[in-house]
């Protein structure tokens, strides 16, 4: 049994639009899939990766013991210290270790990537519901709503009053008013056009449409509503692990201000509320009410070290007071009364300002209150004893009870700069342990299982306490600003880190597995760094290995340690690093694992990126004030070089050099412009400068085609060697003597008035006006004149050519020459229109694309225009891809290449039947 | 300069190319045109690169990389000669599936390393100056390389399978008169082709570095269809048209490397094409040549039992 195939004479008219709809079908669909596998394969070669290094990593550390360790441990054991040193030196240190010192480095590389790209996936699943935006939307224009419904009101009341013969008025106005603002905001559209439909010549039918209308008004409106607040309450529940109780009531909130201003009579006012509400839901999406939980209840620290200059102020005035009343005391002691009472008088000067500072400020008032109450009566006490103090004279009489008195004010200060710290200190506390409660409050409501969630708390924690032993060390030397800020950053980035790690987890991973990810990120990181360390401290063992002979040798003469004793101390240390190392790669690969599992989240965000990938496909290119330029201004060179291949395939004439052509288009187009016309450059050198491009075109591809006529050398290789010297004449001079005195290898940009001009303000050059009108010649050339006639003779039959003394070598120079003015002209278009300079790596490929679609457009110049310009949406499409899904660019190409597969073969399964023939 | 390293470096850089070269001389013998080689080679180059990092084989990856050549070839094969689509179109599209598969399953394994093959010196060959370190102190598969070129050009020219190729490549319908299965021949030419022509790119990836980049073949797959042309669809001489290629290449590098003559970088890289521009048009301007390196005559012309002109 065999299949054959059979031409079928009756190819149906439909076939010329199933086909390509069908491959391209086909194609969309393949496509799906491979964005599909990439997305989902992309982990799990990513794991593969991950652990293919770990075990070589493995099996290498292994290696250490089995071969060099027991070798080494004999010779130890013999005593032979000079050869077991030998041993590890040559085994362990070089290759064996930097191999799998460097496989370890790339578990964390491919880790690395890997939480990258669930980042990057689970990114395009997050946007925020669309529902909700349009939700918003409806808010933002509940103004016409309103108005819809006062105008459909006055318009029953004037039909009433017509009816009644009471007024002459107008029934049109108010209906017409109704429709409008309606149809501004674009809703109710049946309801519009019941409106429309109502008859204005018979008021009392009119009112009973009218009412009829008005009593299906406001549930109208509020399904609206209420459909795409349910709508978006889904997503939001689908994507975010909050629990519902945390956001319901405000929903619900919602809901019931929506249901009064509905029945109120569109009440805009309870409206506002309700659009308030929404924003509220919108804000307390996911993870934002964490954040600002966290952050309120840190507020207090942080207003406690803002107010840091204060408290040290006061604590070092009572420092200062401390030291004043230590020199009464020396002074008492030194008999030098004389200075007594005014350093008595510092002392109360000083306390005063220290509880003055404290209590002008209503934060550290609060705070330091009963300090505040307690410095007064010191100073009170001093104050007292200093208006006691009479003369030098009394004092010198008094000394030893003054001296008594000042001792215990002494004290008394002495315990209230310690009370101060203790104060601080206790404050400090008391907010940082009531941040860490409410956010461990919070936590446990949204986090009922709890168990990267105390991962996250126990984080907390030891940057609490970081923070702690910071502040401590601040207390510890008196209330220091310096180290006191350093504190306060401690705590900010206490701060930070906790905001980070919570956006983290509401922004980037999808909601099932984010905890997963969450706790692998931490403790890999953490293991990873330990397994470094030790690995980056194996050296030291060596050196230790090294310096034990001379050890050995400082030993020798002595008693008292025994070589045996030295050696197992040794070993039982290596041991132990070893150990270690094994218990860390163990716990990284359970680590590992479970990431694995994690990833299987990831086919669920696969799909989303796959229908993203579609949209953005399907109609980025295509929207007018989106990507429809960008489409028109890749389109263009494409119908160029295009239209230029169509000519030239005509007569089988193979010419995969357009792509040389077009670059030699650009290299005139460029220097004509640089270099010739740079003086005074006007619009009207334009049309000068793009023939030229297109003639430079023409005399380029004539090479290949003379080749071809003359010598029979095959053009498909003649114009591919073209191509690269063009491409790299091109670098040449973009490298070297058209280099623009700038870093980047470049060259100048051309005077602006010979850009081509644009549609508008758009992007869009009238390079596209050209190429158009170049596809009617082309057509034109093609159907009425007998050169088209003679090419496509030369193409379907050479030899009746010949005969018919059509002059074969001429036609082939000729076409040759006419398909490269095209690419050369598209090149000259480029450069004008589009470019407006040449920088290095300069190959967008429209040549070798222009093959495709002179192929896709069969030859006919027509179907080229409209093939160029899905394909140039096709481009447009893919960088979008790329740009929004981190799709890699060699994607692109392979559907292209998948697209054009299934084009020409399914071109030849409609062509011919395939039959099964039996032997 | 070093002579020695430069003979060395050009044998290297010629040898991706020779494989792709008489796969491709194989595959056109057989009257198939497959411009696809840019993305066979890339598809090689990939797939040897993934198994040799997996497995640590170097071995099985090149035989792997042939087997994926192959199989890629088959789809070229499937559509120039069963459904007898046009073959330029065909092999464009090869060359983008392949560089565009091979870059997108390539990312995860970009700037990777991985082991290589290590040169190898035949004993005694080796020892001879100049020549022998730069011949014969090659990796494994350069040495395959030449092994390959000889047999290939004694199969072409002396045996009777050989004969079989040119005759379905040169006059398809005397072939089939004769009882030869024309589509047979044609789709094996086309999966050894194929599968050599992997092998050339899998050298990149496997002895010529040891790791793996996206377009890493850099347009050596249009080299190697210019060098079928500029051999003449002769594997011996193919081989010479590779290497010389090579020195070129290796040459442009050094002189770059040594800075000691100031020649811009491209315009050294556009000699390889100029060259081979030139020696073609020589080649044609001389009527003997001209005679012998006649192209096989049904190249490009899918052969079809109904439709006989």
């Amino acid at each position: 049994m065999r299949f054959k195939l059979e031409r079928r004479l009756d190819i149906p008219k439909w076939a010329g639009v199933v086909i390509p709809l069908v491959s391209v079908g086909f194609s969309l669909l393949i496509m799906g899939i491979v964005i599909y596998s990439y997305m989902y394969s992309k982990p799990s070669y990513l794991n593969r990766a991950i652990f293919g290094a770990l075990n070589e990593y493995r099996s290498n550390i292994m290696k250490i013991p089995d071969e060099s360790w027991s070798r080494f441990e004999k010779l130890l054991k013999a005593g032979r210290m000079k050869s077991a040193i030998a041993v590890p030196k040559g085994k362990l240190s070089s290759n064996v270790s930097s191999f799998a010192l460097s496989r370890l480095e790339d578990v964390f590389r491919s880790t690395e990537e890997a939480y990258k790209f669930v980042r990057d996936t689970s990114e395009s699943a997050k946007s925020f519901p669309k529902d909700f935006e349009s939700l918003k939307n409806l808010h933002n224009n509940i103004g016409y709503i309103v108005k819809a419904y006062s105008a459909l009101n006055k318009a029953i009341n004037n039909a009433k009053s017509i009816m009644n013969k009471e007024c002459d008025c107008d029934l049109k106005e108010g209906i017409n008013s109704f429709v409008e603002n309606l149809t501004k905001v674009g809703i109710l559209e049946d309801l519009i056009r019941e409106a429309k439909s109502v008859d204005t010549a018979d008021p009392e039918k009119a009112i009973k449409k009218l009412e009829d209308i008005r009593s299906k008004f406001p549930d109208e409106v509020k399904k609206l509503f209420t459909s795409k607040m349910e709508n978006s309450i889904k997503v939001i529940s689908s994507r975010c692990s909050l629990p519902k109780s945390s956001w319901e009531g405000l929903v619900l909130d919602y809901k019931n201000n929506l249901e009064n201003a509905m029945s109120s009579g569109f009440n805009p006012l309870l409206f506002e509320k309700a659009s308030k509400i929404l924003n509220n839901v919108s804000t307390y999406y996911c993870f934002a009410p964490v954040v600002k939980v966290w952050n309120d209840s840190l507020d207090p620290l942080y207003m406690l070290h803002k107010k840091a200059s204060i408290i040290e102020g006061a604590y070092s005035q009572l420092s200062s007071a401390l030291r004043s009343s230590q020199g009464v005391l020396r002074s008492l002691e030194k008999g030098r009364t004389f200075f007594v009472k005014d350093t008595l008088y510092s002392v109360a000067r000083y306390t005063r300002n220290s509880y003055m500072k404290l209590e002008k400020d209503s934060f550290t008032s609060s705070i330091f209150a009963s300090r505040i109450e307690s410095l007064k009566s010191l100073y009170n006490e001093v104050n007292s004893l200093y208006k006691s103090l009479g003369k030098p004279s009394d004092i010198k009489k008094n000394a030893s009870q003054i001296s008594e008195k000042v001792k215990t004010i002494a004290k008394k200060i002495e315990e209230e700069s310690n009370a101060m710290r203790e104060d601080f200190l206790k404050a400090a506390e008391g907010f940082a342990r009531s941040a860490i409660d409410s956010f461990s409050a919070i936590q446990s409501k949204m986090f009922p299982e709890g168990s990267i969630e105390s991962r996250i708390a126990e984080y907390l924690d030891l940057l609490m306490d970081t923070y702690r032993y910071k502040l401590k060390e601040v207390l510890s030397s008196g209330i220091d600003r310096m180290k006191l800020n350093m504190a306060y950053s401690q705590l900010k980035e206490v701060s930070r880190d906790l905001t980070m790690f919570l956006r983290d987890i509401s922004d980037y991973y999808p909601p099932s597995n984010k905890r997963m990810s969450l706790s692998l990120d931490y403790e890999t990181y953490v293991f990873g760094m330990e397994a470094l360390r030790i690995h980056s401290s194996q050296d030291i063992i060596y050196d230790s290995y090294r310096s034990k002979e001379e050890i050995d040798k400082a030993l020798s003469g002595k008693k008292d340690i025994t070589k045996e004793e030295y050696t197992k101390i040794l070993d039982k240390i290596l041991q132990g690093h070893l150990d270690r190392v094994y218990s860390i790669l163990t716990n990284l690969k359970k680590d590992l694992k479970s990431l694995t599992e994690s990833f299987g989240q990831v086919s669920k965000v696969s799909w989303i990126a796959v229908g993203s990938a579609y949209k953005q496909l399907f109609t980025w290119p295509f929207i007018p004030k989106e990507g429809l330029p960008d489409t028109i201004n890749y389109m263009t060179p494409l119908l160029f070089t295009g239209l230029g291949l169509v000519l030239v395939f005509q007569m089988k004439l193979w010419n995969i050099g357009a792509e040389g052509q077009f670059y030699v288009g650009v290299i005139t187009a460029l220097w004509l412009s640089l270099f010739v016309f740079n003086n005074h450059p006007s619009a009207a050198e334009i049309p000068i400068v793009l023939l030229i491009g297109g003639l430079a075109g023409a005399a380029w591809a004539a090479i290949a085609g003379a080749l071809k006529a003359f010598l029979n050398i095959d053009e498909i290789v003649s114009t591919l060697m073209l191509n690269y010297i063009a491409f790299h004449w091109m670098e040449y001079l973009v490298y070297g003597p058209w280099k623009a005195p700038t870093n980047f290898p470049e060259t100048k940009e051309i005077p602006h008035q010979l850009f081509l001009p644009t549609f508008g303000t758009s992007r869009v050059h009238i390079g596209i006006i050209i190429a158009i009108s170049l596809s009617a010649v082309v057509y034109l050339l093609m159907k009425k004149t007998w050169w088209g006639f003679d090419l496509r003779v030369i193409g379907d039959n050479p030899n009746a050519a010949r005969y018919a003394g059509v002059n074969i070598a001429k036609n082939i120079v000729l076409a040759m020459a006419v398909s490269g003015f095209f690419a050369g002209l598209g090149g000259a278009t480029q450069i004008l229109g589009f470019e407006h300079k040449l920088y290095h790596g300069y190959a967008p490929g429209y040549g070798y694309t222009g093959i495709i679609i002179a192929w896709l457009a069969r030859l006919d110049p027509w179907a080229t225009i409209l093939v160029s310009f899905l394909f140039g949406g096709f481009l447009v499409g893919g960088d979008q891809i790329q740009l929004v899904l981190k799709l890699p660019k060699a994607m692109v190409v392979a559907i292209e290449g998948v697209i054009l597969f299934s084009l020409i073969a399914s071109e030849v399964l409609f062509k011919y039947k395939v039959r099964v023939v039996r032997k | 300069m070093n002579i020695e390293g430069l003979l060395s470096a050009s044998i290297r850089y010629g040898t991706p190319l020779l494989f792709a070269t008489v796969g491709e001389i194989i595959t056109e013998r057989a009257g198939v045109l497959n411009l696809g080689l840019e993305g066979l080679m890339l598809m090689g180059a990939f797939t040897g690169f993934v198994t040799a990092y997996s497995t640590g084989n170097l071995w099985l990856a090149f035989f792997l990389s042939m087997v994926v050549g192959a199989l890629f070839a088959l789809i070229h094969a499937f559509m120039s000669i069963t459904l007898k689509v046009n073959q330029v179109v065909s092999g464009l599209a090869l060359t983008m599936l392949g560089s565009g598969l091979s870059g997108i399953l390539g990312r995860a394994y970009v700037g990777r390393p991985a082991v290589m093959f290590q040169p190898v010196a035949i004993p005694g060959l080796a020892s001879i100056p100049i020549i022998g370190p730069a011949f014969f102190n090659q990796d494994p598969l350069v040495y395959i390389g030449y092994v390959l070129t000889f047999f290939l050009a004694w199969f072409i020219f002396k045996t009777k399978a050989g004969l079989t190729l040119r005759a379905v490549g040169e006059e398809p319908a005397a072939a089939d008169a004769r009882g030869i299965n024309v589509f047979l021949v044609r789709y094996i030419a086309t999966l050894v082709g194929g599968g050599l022509t992997a092998a050339g790119g899998a050298y990149l990836s496997l002895a010529a570095t040891s790791m793996w980049m996206e377009n890493m073949t850099a347009g050596r797959g249009w080299i190697a269809i210019a060098l079928v042309i500029f051999a003449a669809w002769d594997p011996i001489k193919a081989m010479l048209g590779s290497y010389l290629f090579g020195f070129i290449m290796s040459l442009q590098f050094r002189l770059q490397a040594t800075g000691e003559v100031h020649v811009s970088a491209n315009l050294l890289l556009m000699l390889p094409y100029l060259v081979t521009l030139i020696s073609m048009v020589l080649f044609s301007l001389n009527e003997n040549f001209r005679k012998r390196i006649g192209a096989p005559s049904a190249l490009g012309v899918p052969y079809s039992r109904e439709e006989k002109t």
